[in-house]
This record gives C-alpha cells, sequence and structure tokens, in this order.
C-alpha cells in the first residue's frame, strides 16, 4: 500500500511539535541548581590572556590576581597594602637592588614543579626581551637583571633608583610571576587557560562566551578559600547582567550600569551595594601646543569655566563622587586633598576677553562610551557662556586612542581617562617633553615637574615621595593644561549573605570572599 | 536540476569572495588602531612598528587582500590578537551556538507563522482571522530587544520558569532546551507575523487560481486541496523570504548573545568590532557571509524542487 504523503508530512509534525512542546513544559520546571559553595560572578567580557605580556581586559586583572603568584600582591581591604604573597622577605633598602627569598616547598598547579627564583628572573626578564613583545615592556624600563642567588633567593638589580616600581610593577600586574617550564613548552607566552597556576584558584573550565570556572586549589600555601568554585560569566551588557542578578543567577556583579541609590530600591535586602572608589582618572587635557590654547589665560579661563560638580551630578547622580585632584586617588601616596581651582564664569570671561579669544572655536574629542558624551555636553554648555565654540569630536575608543593618526600638536581639548594603578607615578610619567609624540596629549613641559619627577624615582619614604608628587600635581594644574575630573567609581553588588574580600577600587579577591 | 544546482552554488562562491574582498577594505579602512588599543598608553613607536609588522597591517592593503583570501582557501584566518588563538578554531567553536539559535527561531517561526498564516486564509475575515493580522503586526512592529529584555524580566524575573543566561548544562539537553527558548523567542517572533502575514496574503493567492477551483469541481477532498497543491505553492515566497531572514536572524543573534549572555559568533564580531581585533571581524564577517549565501542558495534550490516553473526559467 503506497503511503499518503500529506498524512506522513503530517503525523511527522504532529510528532515534533508535541515533542518540542513537552520538553518546553518539562524544561520549564526545572529547579535551578543549587548555588552550593560557588559563587557566580558577572565579569564584562571573556578574558583575552593572563600571561603579564600581554594583559588587557579587567577580568586578565582579577584572574592575575587570584590564579598567579607576586613576591608581594595587594591586600584585601579598605587601604592600599602590599602583602608578602611568595616572598617570605624581600629587601628594599637598597634602591637599585632588591633582595627577595621566596617561601620554600611552593608547587605550581599540574605537576610544574616548585617555585623558584629562576621562574622570577625568567618572568621578570622576558619583558625585556623584543622577541616576547610584552605589552609592559616600558614599565620594565629600570630593570637590568635578576641575578639569582640560590634556589629561592636572588636580587632584582635596577639600572636606575626607581621606588615606585615596587608598587607599581612588581605588586601589581606586571609583577606576576610565571612558570618558566610552561612558557618556554608554549613558545614563551602563557596560554589563555595555563596549567601552572600558583593562587587560591586554578583553572578547571573555560567556555569562551560561556563561563570559567576557577575551581581552589589544594596546594595554595594560603588560608583555604571559602567559595569550592568560582563561576566568570561573561555579560558584554551590565543592564542584562543586573537582570540575571534579580533572577537569582548571579552572585557578585564588579560593575553595574544602573545607580546604587536605584539598585538599592529594586533589590531591598536581598542585595548589597558599594561604591568604592578606583584609582582610574578621568581628565580634560588642554593643549598648550596648539594655537588655540596656547595662550596660558585661555587655558586658565577653560579651567574656571568648566563645572566640575555638575559633570559629577549629571554622570554619578547619587554616588557621591567627590572631583579627582589629580593622578593620585584617595588613599594612594600623593592624594591632594583637594583642587586650587574654582568655578567662576565671571573671571574666566574676563580672562578670555584678555585674551582677546572671544568666539574663537575649539574641538574636544573623546571616546564616546558610558557618560563621555554628557560630560563633553556640559563642557561645551559651559564655555559656550564665556564665549567659546566648543565642536565636539565623539569617537570610538579605537579611533580616539590612535596616537599614529592625530599627532598631540593637532589635539585641543581632550577629555579622557586613563587605567590608573596604586602608585601615582604609573601616570605621572608620561608628562614630559619626550611623549608630545606619545602620550602627553596637553603638551606639558615643566623643567620643575620633571626635576620633582625624576627625584621621585629615588625616595623610599612615602611621605617624601607623595609631597613631590602633590607638588608635580599642583604644578600639572597651575599650568592651565589639566582639569582633573573623577576618579570613576566602581560599583559593585552583591547577595546580601555574601561578605567580599575586595581592593580599594573594587577589584574581587576571590580567596577572600565568605557567606554570613 | 543538477545544472541549475551547480550555477547557484558557483554564484554563491563568486558572491562570498567579492563580499569577504569588499568588506576586509571597508574594516580596514575604517578609523582607529588596534595597536594603540593592545599597547595602551605605554607603548613605544619600536613596539607599534614590530607589532604591526607581526600583523602584517605595514603592507599595501591589495596585498593584506590577497593574502586573507589564499589564507581563507588554505583555512587559514590567522590570529587572534588579542588570545593568540587560531581564528579558524574560534570561529568554528562559536558558530554552532549561533546555528542552534538561528534554527531554533527558524522553528519557531516557520512552525507558528505558516500554520497561523495558513488559518487565517483559510477562514478569511473571521474574527481569529482579525487576531491574528492585529498580533502579527504588533510582533513584527516590537524590536527584538525590547522583547528580549521584557521576555527576561517576566519570565526570569518575576515568574522564574526561563533562565535568564547562559547555555545550560552540557550533556543536559533538556537544560539547554530550557536556556533557548527565551532567546529564540526574542529572535523569531517578529518573524512569526511576518511569515503569518506572507502566508495569509500567498494563500488567499492561490485559493483563487482556476487549477484550485478545478479541483475543487472535481470534488477533491479539501484538506488534500490546500496541503496537496495550495500550500505547496503558497510555501514558495517564504521559503525565498526565510533563506534572506538567516541573515536578519545574524543581525539579531548579535544582541540576543549579548543580552543572554549566550556564546556565538554575533557576540564574538561585537567584541571583535570594538578593538579592531581585524582577524577576529574577518573570520566572522566570512563565517556570516557563508551562512547567508548558503541559506540563500538552498531556498532557491528547494523552491525549484517544489516549482518546476522557476527550474525552467533558469534553465
Amino acid at each position: 500500500m503506497k503511503a499518503n504523503p500529506v498524512k506522513l508530512l503530517q503525523s511527522a509534525a504532529r510528532q515534533v511539535f508535541g515533542a518540542l512542546f513537552a520538553a518546553f513544559l518539562a524544561s520549564a520546571f526545572v529547579a535551578a541548581p543549587a548555588a552550593g559553595e560557588t559563587l557566580r560572578v558577572y565579569v564584562p567580557s571573556d578574558p583575552a590572556s593572563i600571561d603579564p605580556a600581554f594583559w588587557g581586559t579587567s577580568v586578565d586583572g582579577y584572574l592575575m590576581f587570584n590564579v598567579l603568584p607576586r613576591l608581594a600582591t595587594p591586600a584585601p581591604g579598605n587601604e592600599w597594602n602590599l602583602e608578602l604573597d611568595v616572598a617570605e622577605s624581600v629587601d628594599l633598602s637598597d634602591p637599585t637592588k632588591i633582595h627577595f627569598t621566596l617561601k620554600k616547598g611552593l608547587q605550581w598547579a599540574n605537576g610544574y614543579g616548585e617555585l623558584t627564583a629562576e621562574d622570577v628572573k625568567y618572568s621578570y626578564e622576558r619583558h625585556l626581551d623584543e622577541s616576547v613583545g610584552s605589552y609592559i615592556a616600558s614599565e620594565f624600563d629600570a630593570l637590568d637583571h635578576v641575578e639569582v642567588t640560590g634556589t629561592h633567593s636572588g636580587i632584582i638589580h635596577l639600572k636606575y633608583p626607581a621606588v615606585p616600581m615596587w608598587q607599581s610593577t612588581l605588586g601589581w600586574f606586571g609583577g606576576t610571576i610565571i612558570s618558566k617550564k610552561e612558557a618556554l613548552e608554549n613558545g614563551g607566552k602563557l596560554p589563555v587557560q595555563p596549567k601552572a597556576t600558583m593562587g587560591a584558584y586554578t583553572f578547571a573550565e573555560f567556555s569562551p562566551g560561556e563561563r570559567m570556572v576557577l575551581k581552589a586549589d589544594p596546594n595554595w600555601h594560603g588560608p583555604k578559600p571559602y567559595f569550592d568554585e568560582i563561576v566568570l560569566i561573561p555579560i558584554a551588557d551590565a543592564n542584562a547582567a543586573e537582570v540575571a542578578f534579580a533572577a537569582g543567577e548571579l552572585d557578585f556583579l564588579t560593575s553595574t550600569a544602573t545607580g546604587p541609590a536605584q539598585l538599592r530600591d529594586q533589590h531591598g535586602d536581598n542585595a548589597k551595594v558599594d561604591v568604592l572608589t578606583s584609582v582610574d582618572y578621568t581628565w580634560l587635557g588642554l593643549n598648550a601646543q596648539h594655537p588655540s590654547l596656547a595662550d596660558k589665560r585661555v587655558r586658565k579661563a577653560i579651567q574656571m569655566a568648566v563645572d566640575v560638580d555638575t559633570i559629577l551630578a549629571a554622570t554619578f547622580e547619587d554616588m557621591g563622587v567627590e572631583r579627582a585632584t589629580g593622578f593620585a586617588a584617595p588613599g594612594m601616596v600623593g592624594y591632594r586633598p583637594a583642587s586650587k581651582v574654582k568655578h567662576d564664569i565671571g573671571a574666566a570671561q574676563a580672562l578670555i576677553q584678555e585674551a582677546g579669544a572671544e568666539g574663537n572655536t575649539i574641538e574636544l574629542g573623546y571616546a564616546n562610551f558610558g557618560s563621555r558624551s554628557t560630560q563633553a555636553q556640559i563642557i561645551q554648555a559651559n564655555l559656550a557662556a564665556i564665549g567659546l565654540n566648543v565642536e565636539l569630536n565623539a569617537m570610538d575608543e579605537a579611533t580616539f586612542w590612535d596616537v599614529t593618526a592625530v599627532k598631540t600638536p593637532d589635539r585641543q581639548l581632550t577629555l579622557k581617562g586613563w587605567y590608573g594603578n596604586p602608585e601615582a607615578m604609573y601616570g605621572l610619567q608620561y608628562f614630559t617633553e619626550a611623549e608630545f609624540e606619545g602620550w602627553n596629549w596637553e603638551g606639558f613641559d615643566d623643567p620643575r615637574y620633571t626635576e620633582l619627577m625624576n627625584a621621585a624615582w629615588e625616595v623610599a619614604d612615602d611621605k617624601k615621595r607623595g609631597d613631590m608628587y602633590i607638588e608635580m600635581q599642583d604644578i600639572m594644574e597651575d599650568s592651565g593644561s589639566f582639569l582633573f575630573v573623577d576618579n570613576a567609581p566602581a560599583v559593585v553588588m552583591y547577595k546580601s549573605d555574601i561578605v567580599p574580600g575586595l581592593l580599594p577600587d573594587g577589584k574581587p579577591m576571590f580567596y577572600a570572599f565568605k557567606k554570613k | 536540476m543538477l545544472r541549475f544546482c551547480a550555477r547557484r552554488i558557483a554564484i554563491g562562491f563568486v558572491i562570498v569572495v567579492l563580499a569577504i574582498a569588499t568588506i576586509y577594505v571597508l574594516v580596514q579602512a575604517a578609523p582607529g588602531d588596534p595597536i594603540a588599543l593592545m599597547l595602551g598608553p605605554r607603548a613605544t613607536p619600536e613596539m607599534i612598528a614590530a607589532l604591526e609588522a607581526r600583523l602584517g597591517l605595514d603592507q599595501p592593503l591589495p596585498v593584506q587582500v590577497l593574502k586573507f583570501l589564499i589564507g581563507v582557501f588554505q583555512g587559514d584566518l590567522g590570529v587572534d590578537i588579542k588570545t593568540k588563538r587560531l581564528v579558524v578554531d574560534e570561529v568554528l567553536e562559536q558558530l554552532p551556538y549561533t546555528l542552534y539559535l538561528i534554527f531554533a527561531s527558524l522553528l519557531l517561526a516557520a512552525g507558528l507563522g505558516i500554520p497561523l498564516g495558513c488559518f487565517s486564509a483559510l477562514h478569511r475575515n473571521s474574527l481569529v482571522d482579525r487576531l491574528v493580522g492585529i498580533l502579527s503586526v504588533s510582533v513584527i512592529a516590537v524590536p527584538p530587544l525590547i522583547i528580549a529584555i521584557y521576555g527576561m524580566i517576566l519570565f526570569a524575573v518575576h515568574l522564574r520558569w526561563l533562565p535568564a543566561i547562559g547555555l545550560g548544562d552540557r550533556g543536559d539537553l533538556l537544560d539547554q532546551i530550557h536556556h533557548l527558548i527565551l532567546p529564540a523567542i526574542a529572535v523569531g517572533i517578529g518573524w512569526v507575523g511576518y511569515l503569518a502575514r506572507l502566508v495569509r496574503a500567498a494563500m488567499l493567492e492561490v485559493l483563487n487560481e482556476d487549477y484550485i477551483l478545478n479541483a475543487r469541481a472535481f470534488g477533491l477532498p479539501e484538506r488534500w486541496i490546500i496541503f496537496r497543491y495550495a500550500l505547496r505553492i503558497a510555501v514558495a515566497p517564504t521559503i525565498t523570504v526565510l533563506g534572506i531572514g538567516v541573515g536578519y536572524m545574524l543581525g539579531s543573534a548579535v544582541f540576543a548573545e549579548i543580552v543572554f549572555a549566550r556564546p556565538g559568533i554575533g557576540k564574538m564580531m561585537y567584541d571583535a568590532v570594538s578593538v579592531r581585533n581585524y582577524p577576529v571581524t574577518m573570520g566572522v564577517v566570512l563565517a556570516s557571509t557563508i551562512l547567508l549565501v548558503a541559506s540563500t542558495t538552498l531556498s532557491d534550490i528547494i523552491n525549484a524542487m517544489i516549482d518546476p516553473r522557476i527550474r525552467e526559467a533558469q534553465e
């Protein structure tokens, strides 16, 4: 008997739709897996590379701090402190020689052997090797070589005194130590998911675009972390991450799209929201080398005309963010308690008239993301009030940071932010004449500033060095080339039964997370 | 039929090559320097030059295009400048997730849209027909992003019936289907309305054709007339539209993968474009171009199989 094709089709369709409907019903009532001792964390992207020579995203930083060691590492808490990590002792008394001794018996995960001074030597010196092509080679400019004096001891020889390097590089991402054996197996670089880890956690699973799972490493030399498993979930849109948090699918958000007051309203007692101050900085740069801004009176007038408080209120609403005073955030060595620039439209107008700049047109360039556009529009309106026309030039990030396309002499006003570091010298060192073709977009050059900077490299006393940084930032501001805006706040949200372990800027140290 | 298929595939191949070469030039011509982003403020001119040379960005554009095309034919799409992994591996790893999502969305669109359109045509001007019409236009009009966000808030946050993010547990098909429902609705629901309107209009036209009236006059069963003759012809434009629709769904997959935190080539493209990760951008564009050309070619071939007039016109 010949089969009826229509009936066969109908029958097949019924079976397919029946099966799908059944699957839908069944799946809709599957209970969500219990969280147990797992911490589910929202991160804005996948990690790119946790090789300290090639790291590039905030997630890379979180991972480096949690799965790889340093001689000393930042301690969780409200203040910036370094605590010894794999070093048993470090002697910083000689400004060009750092003596270190490693703790004995520390093992790399997955059978990569014991951590030795050879690993430290390899990890640091590779940044100077041009064939490696380290992205952070310039952070190691002061390094001459590392001398291995024993299996667990060595001396870091510097070409010139560079006291800030201990905090800015060796105690930060750049100072991350990797297994020489694993790097050599991979052609001198770490794979995205290295096997030779040494931290509270080690890699268990990585599914790009979906999740990265860390498992507590039983061999870690520190106390056993509370959470056995950390699941990092990359979500490109922070709003979606907030919805997922509300749905109970995340425990900790490393950043948020919504303001803290609104988040507290939405989540009530189920969530805690903390606002921390990052070490990053945003400022308006005024290029003294450009004809339209060469007159210091014009630059000073712009400084006085821009209403930073309004910018902060419009950008950060209820977060209580205070204006930045320089490249040192609150709590850092060299923090200036207050800016000397006062918002004064009348005085600004008088200066513009004195300089004969009324009616001039100036370009304001910025990378168009987040609230930058709002900030730029406020500046435009403020400067219109003193008779300056501002043309906004919004660019995507890649275009804005393209130093090969636009040279410093062609830049005018730039509104920008840099990733900072707990050591202010990290950013301050770029404002010299040598950087006119690079990152000194303000065309700033001051002999006293350069003198202080060169001297500060040798000063071990934090108070003395801090005073020098304060004077350097005074000079920057007084030049009229810098208007410091904010140290971007870091808003984190987590379930109310969690006690997070965070650095002062909100970076998570997962080993310090606990549950109430 | 074989000659028809061969011709369509050859045209598809030429389209892919031309599209890839054009997009390569456009991507390179866009302002922005990936090297500056990768190396950051601490890069020296020597470091910038060395990395440019390593990535081949210091060569003339025509040479870069030619090298890229030769690489494509050798299965070499270069290395991801951020992760240092082979782009071909990354694309092949992510592509299936996008295909699942598009397939599920197509299934939803065709599975609901075609029967609804058919039903509306057979019950023309009835209350149900009008209701389907209003709903169809409504779901077409609402942007998929809104459906995604409100779907999440309703089904994941308030009702907690469906998960908000992720793929689901590996090896647990049920859990993966569970995680696919909201994204598939967000991407495919607009197409349900679109297909319902399309099939309704096509069916109404076909049902007035002489051969349908003849069939009715000969007393053939109504169900036989509808499924065997009317729907078969009416569904042809739908297949063409679905072929093109794969391209639109790829676009929608970008936001769906972002909002629902799913891996896939849409999300990969978003990440790559924002940092001028040229090798990954080109790898994803190549994959999506091939997918689009393949789906339109396949829809042409299916149409030719269903309707001999199309085949004859081409030959």
